[in-house]
């Protein structure tokens, strides 16, 4: 195998925060984080969760349940469950502390920062916070207004660094013009029509 | 004033000048000005040579259909190659740059080669350049073909990042259909985005004047914008709407400022309203490539747009009403203008390096301009490209939409609508989803004489290619039939403009020399990009370090604090030695592991959690291997298999509890080894009984490996008993390190005693400095690789294809007694995996002192080297001081003792099949 030790930078010279006019991209501070899986409702009471969080309302801060699918939450914090199966509630829990870093994305440019790593709208609500970004697994939730958070899986952590921070530089660009979400959202609730009705029915010969 | 451009008219401001220099010399233009308009405003005429016969080329339209103005611009530091200059926007301080000519277009030394075009035809490089061999002359023929010449440092920092975005109508084309459509649309509440690849939306509207309800162009253009945002709708002006994808995804492009590539939007969009226009088609008459002649419409656009006034004596040969319009208006700004109408008499073009007149049966019609227009051809390819149908419309001799998806439609000049309130009418039902009145196809053509190619003289049909009528006439001689095949054979329509003006003229020729109708010769493949785009774009921020990417180790600090040279295993930057020599620190690091101890981040390895009720039965399944009678605190080792029975992955699997099991795949095959376990949890199981955790991330693992193993980790873990009875080989303890909980696992990759400790990343950052600091010897993969090939342990995909079988490893026992069904019995049973000439894997000895045997050199057989099987794996062995190998090998268990020849790059070597563990086959350092 070639040596590519250059070609990789060292993650501990890479800047800690993004900070550009109008966004920034923080590290968040690492919390404890449990996967469990299993019946929804049975997850929910087992971490004392009222409900499990989707997208894009906004997520509080402390412990919270973050749906991944039907079958699959992550608890932020809250009380530790004890790793394993759980045989009378029917759950399977895995601590996953320190699997994934989290991120914080705040500023007017944040939603345009998002939409250049994944198809993302904030009109279109998903039951899941699980996303591709850029490829990857990431679980992405709105946190308030003009503000977003992301965890990803530690490994890529340094390669979605650094493509938010390349991406940051390209949005806040002097002439660039990425108003496109703050125009949008004067948009008011749009008609909703499929298809051109003139090719659905066709006049009769 | 230039000699070109008027006082008044245009969207250009004159109270701005910008000079710019074209192959040296020193011109002005405004704000406003594309660099043709601004060329042609200062009178230049010959802008480029054509790519074969480099004869002068001068700009035949007024944006992306153009074929021939095609320039290398420097603006500061800033070297773009082949831009458009129909389309680039002017800037202050451009130098451009012809290309095609030598040394330049004005005198260009191989505009000989024009006299040779007899042996020069479409194809001609088939059938020439027989001797010496085609190799002698492509390195000339290459270095004298190409346009122009990219810079590639100034590259380097040329980036574009794509953006999604979303729309419920995308109106692509500002004319006045897609204008009005936009609009009505806005108005009704549709989320509406318009997007228009020029500047100043408008399309057509100002190359003619004539707007709706007699207003000035410039003031409808604005009122529709302006309308179209107050109802919450958007426009994006310099956007190219590139391609339209699956499910309703457009790639558009954005054109920002000369020092960025266009930005690329990959919009969804519910529906999809092509406004896309008409181009105007070249008449095919013989010279028809002379700089002076020019598409009707791009006189009016020019005119239109830039105020510049194409020329003072202008000729208009056209077979449609179009033209007349846009006469009346080069009149008004000054132009003596006539149209012509040659009935049936032959037409010859007078000039060489400019048009200098007609010469109609006898008579002699001087002009320093000649405007043509065969026609036009509605912009459908983003409507093929989105799965709609073609219809055949005698009326305009084009091509219009047919059936199509029902997301999409089509309306304006591009739906064959050249009448002005018929395309209003029809873009405003279809906005609003209601029914569009019938559609009438008129484009007051005359009988069709100006389509027809001539048969006096090189017409040229693809002016960049330089494709003439007479090459296509030669392709449908020489047998071609299809339209794809004619394509490639003569380059129709594959310059960089692919074939705007070109292909409808192109079709028509074939159809004549065919003796078929043109809808049963039918187009080429409409494919993205519409126009061309810069890689850049499509690249995104897919350069460097983010081109693929690699996980990165939470220890990743610490290893280079250690001197690691980084390299890439299966999709990981894991260290493959610690120091400089890579050699000499690979064998050392391979001796510390046998005769002393080492430790080595093993990180990557799986460790997928499989949990519930079912996950004993379900391993069963998905296993080669029995697993539901693993005890907990056990380890075993096994095959995951495809249905045909080739082996997927191997795993090491530990049974934590009765109903909670980890399965450690292969670091590389991690993602794969999820999807596969999901896929069949999903099928055939209980999916409430089995659940899958990829836990890989949470736990960092560390090994440590070697004699001193023992001894070295009971200082790090007091509290553990960790003696062979207590813990042999294949089992597994959990215990605290550092106030966290840590796996500790008996399992061997090396062959000597070895633990595999798995641990958050805070407790491994904290175990590896301890490690150093009681100078436990770090070992990187290089060094691994050779230790597990030493004890003949296999890599899947390295040391295994996509036929071997476990049998083929010397795993056969499952197969015996383990009860079916499983994932790929099948497959083991059928006589293909039974047959005698399998490969088997098997070790090849050299004589001490040897060169190891390269790593993919074939086994071979007689004297045609029929090959049976290859190296797997090679390395010189530190402990062993010798050669070793691993191979697969046609019946290789019954080739043991034998010699087998090796062929490589034309070498044979001879080998001795023997077992694959070379190194303590016993096992007894394994179980010490």
């Amino acid at each position: 195998m070639h040596d590519v030790t250059g070609r990789w930078p060292d993650p501990r010279q890479m800047r800690d925060r993004i900070l550009r006019d109008g966004l920034s991209v923080l590290p968040l501070p690492a919390r404890p984080m449990t996967l469990i899986s299993g019946p929804m409702p049975a997850a929910l009471a087992a971490c004392g969760q009222a409900r499990a969080w989707g997208w894009p309302e906004p997520v509080p801060d402390g412990p919270v349940a973050l749906a991944l699918r039907r079958d699959r939450i992550l608890m932020l914090g809250g009380p530790r469950l004890a790793e394993g199966w759980d045989a009378e509630r029917g759950l399977a829990v895995s601590v996953m502390d320190g699997a994934w870093s989290g991120l914080m994305l705040g500023g007017r440019h944040a939603f345009d920062l998002l939409r250049m790593g994944t198809e993302i709208r904030l009109d279109r609500p998903s039951a899941s916070v699980a996303r591709l970004f850029l490829g990857i697994e990431v679980v992405l939730w709105h946190s308030a207004e003009e503000e977003f958070r992301m965890i990803v899986p530690t490994p890529r952590a340094a390669y979605i660094w650094q493509a938010l921070d390349e991406f940051a530089q390209d949005l806040t660009a002097p002439h660039a013009e990425f108003a496109i979400s703050e125009q949008r959202k004067q948009v008011r609730p749009s008609v909703r029509r499929a298809g051109f009705r003139a090719r659905d029915k066709a006049p009769p010969e | 004033m230039s000699s070109h451009r008027l006082d008044t008219g245009g969207l250009i401001d004159r109270s701005q000048r910008l000079t710019f220099r074209f192959d040296g010399r020193k011109y002005h233009g405004h704000p406003g000005d594309t660099l043709a308009s601004a060329l042609l405003a200062n009178g230049v005429r010959i802008v480029g040579r054509s790519f074969k016969y480099h004869r002068p080329r001068g700009v035949w339209g007024a944006w992306s259909d153009d074929p021939n103005a095609i320039v290398d611009v420097r603006l500061g530091s800033r070297q773009i190659a082949n831009c458009q200059a129909t389309t680039m926007a002017l800037e202050d301080g451009m130098r451009l740059g012809s290309v095609g000519g030598w040394p330049g277009v004005r005198l260009d030394l191989l505009a000989g080669l024009d006299l040779l075009h007899r042996v020069l035809p479409a194809g001609f490089y088939y059938k020439t350049f027989f001797w010496p061999n085609w190799q002698f002359w492509e390195p000339m023929i290459r270095r004298m073909a190409g346009l122009g010449r990219v810079d590639p440092d100034r590259a380097k920092d040329y980036r574009a990042f794509p953006i999604h975005d979303q729309a419920g109508l995308l109106v692509v084309g500002g004319g006045v259909a897609g204008l009005t459509a936009a609009r009505v649309a806005a108005q009704a509440g549709e989320d509406v985005l318009l997007v228009d690849d020029q500047a100043h939306p408008g399309g057509g509207i100002f190359a003619t004047s004539q707007a709706p309800g007699g207003t000035d162009p410039q003031t409808w253009v604005a009122e529709q914008i302006e309308a179209i945002r107050a109802a919450g709708g958007r426009v994006m002006a310099t956007t190219t709407a590139l391609g339209v994808h699956d499910h309703g995804l457009v790639s558009l492009a954005r054109l920002r400022d000369f020092a960025r590539p266009p930005q690329l939007i990959a919009l969804r969009a519910r529906r999809i309203l092509l406004a896309t226009g008409a181009i105007e088609r070249p008449l095919t008459l013989a010279n028809n490539d002379r700089p002076g002649i020019m598409a009707t419409s791009a006189a009016g656009a020019y005119l239109g747009r830039h105020g510049v006034l194409v020329g003072r004596d202008i000729a208009i040969l056209s077979n449609n009403s179009h033209a007349e319009t846009v006469a009346q208006r080069l009149r008004d700004a000054g132009a003596q203008v006539g149209v012509l109408d040659p009935g049936d008499e032959p037409v010859r073009i007078l000039g060489r390096r400019r048009v200098r007149g007609l010469r109609i049966g006898n008579r002699r019609i001087p002009c320093d301009t000649l405007l043509t227009s065969g026609g036009f051809t509605p912009t459908l390819h983003l409507w093929r490209q989105g799965g709609g149908k073609l219809t055949w419309a005698e009326e305009i001799n084009a091509f219009v939409p047919g059936d199509g998806p029902r997301r999409m439609a089509v309306t304006g000049a591009a739906a064959g609508i050249f009448d002005r309130d018929q395309a209003i009418a029809h873009a405003m039902a279809t906005a609003l989803g209601s029914r569009p009145p019938p559609v009438v196809h008129d484009l007051g053509l005359k009988p069709d004489r100006a389509i027809a190619p001539t048969d006096a003289g090189r017409a040229w049909v693809d002016f960049q290619g330089d494709v003439t009528t007479g090459d296509i006439r030669m392709a449908a001689g020489e047998g071609y039939r299809s339209v794809e095949h004619v394509k490639r054979y003569t380059t129709l329509g594959m310059a960089t403009d692919q074939g705007k003006t070109s292909n409808m003229a192109g079709l028509d020729t074939l159809a004549r020399a065919a003796d078929r109708p043109i809808p049963e010769i039918g187009t080429t493949t409409f494919r993205p990009p519409y126009v061309p785009v810069a890689l850049a774009s499509l690249a995104g921020p897919a350069r460097g370090a983010l081109l693929h990417p690699l996980k990165r180790l939470p220890l990743e600090p610490l290893h280079r604090n250690a001197g690691a040279a980084l390299c890439e295993y299966g999709g990981w930057l894991r260290p493959g030695w610690y120091g400089t020599d890579r050699a000499g620190a690979t064998r050392d690091e391979a001796l510390a592991v046998r005769r002393d101890v080492g430790i080595l981040d093993a990180s990557p390895l799986g460790k997928v959690e499989v949990m519930g009720p079912g996950a004993a039965q379900f391993l069963d399944f998905v296993f080669y291997n029995r697993i539901s009678t693993l005890a907990p605190g056990r380890l075993r080792y096994g095959f995951l298999l495809r249905e045909d029975g080739s082996i997927f992955d191997d795993a090491v699997v530990a049974r934590l509890a009765p109903e909670r099991f980890v399965v450690s795949c292969s670091s590389a095959h991690v993602g794969a080894v999820v999807a596969l376990l999901e896929t069949w949890r999903q099928d055939n199981h209980d999916p409430d009984a089995i659940f899958i955790h990829d836990t890989t991330d949470r736990w960092q693992t560390l090994t440590i490996t070697g004699p001193r193993a023992r001894a070295c980790l009971a200082g790090l873990l007091p509290n553990t008993d960790l003696a062979a009875g207590a813990l042999p080989h294949m089992a597994l303890t959990t215990a605290q390190f550092d106030g966290a909980p840590v796996r500790v696992a008996r399992v061997s990759f090396t062959g000597e005693l070895s633990y595999e400790l798995s641990l958050p990343p805070a407790s491994a950052r904290a175990l590896w400095r301890i490690a150093m600091a009681k100078g436990l010897r770090p070992v990187g993969m290089e060094a691994l690789s050779i230790l597990r090939l030493e004890k003949g342990y296999v890599l899947v995909g390295r040391d295994t294809d996509s036929q071997t079988t476990p049998p083929d490893l010397g795993f056969a026992g499952p197969l015996k007694t383990k009860p079916r069904p499983y994932l790929g019995d099948r497959g083991l049973l059928s006589p293909a995996a039974k047959a005698s000439e399998r490969r088997h894997l098997v070790g090849l000895s050299v004589p001490r002192g040897s060169p190891p045997l390269p790593v993919g050199a074939h086994l071979v057989k007689g004297r045609k080297h029929r090959s049976l099987g290859f190296v797997t794996s090679s390395g010189h062995s530190p402990a062993l001081d010798r050669p070793i190998a691993l191979a697969l090998l046609e019946d290789g268990q019954a080739k043991m003792g034998k010699k087998v020849t090796i062929w490589h790059m034309g070498k044979r070597r001879r080998a001795v099949v023997c077992p694959a563990c070379a190194y303590d086959p016993e096992g007894e350092r394994i179980n010490a």
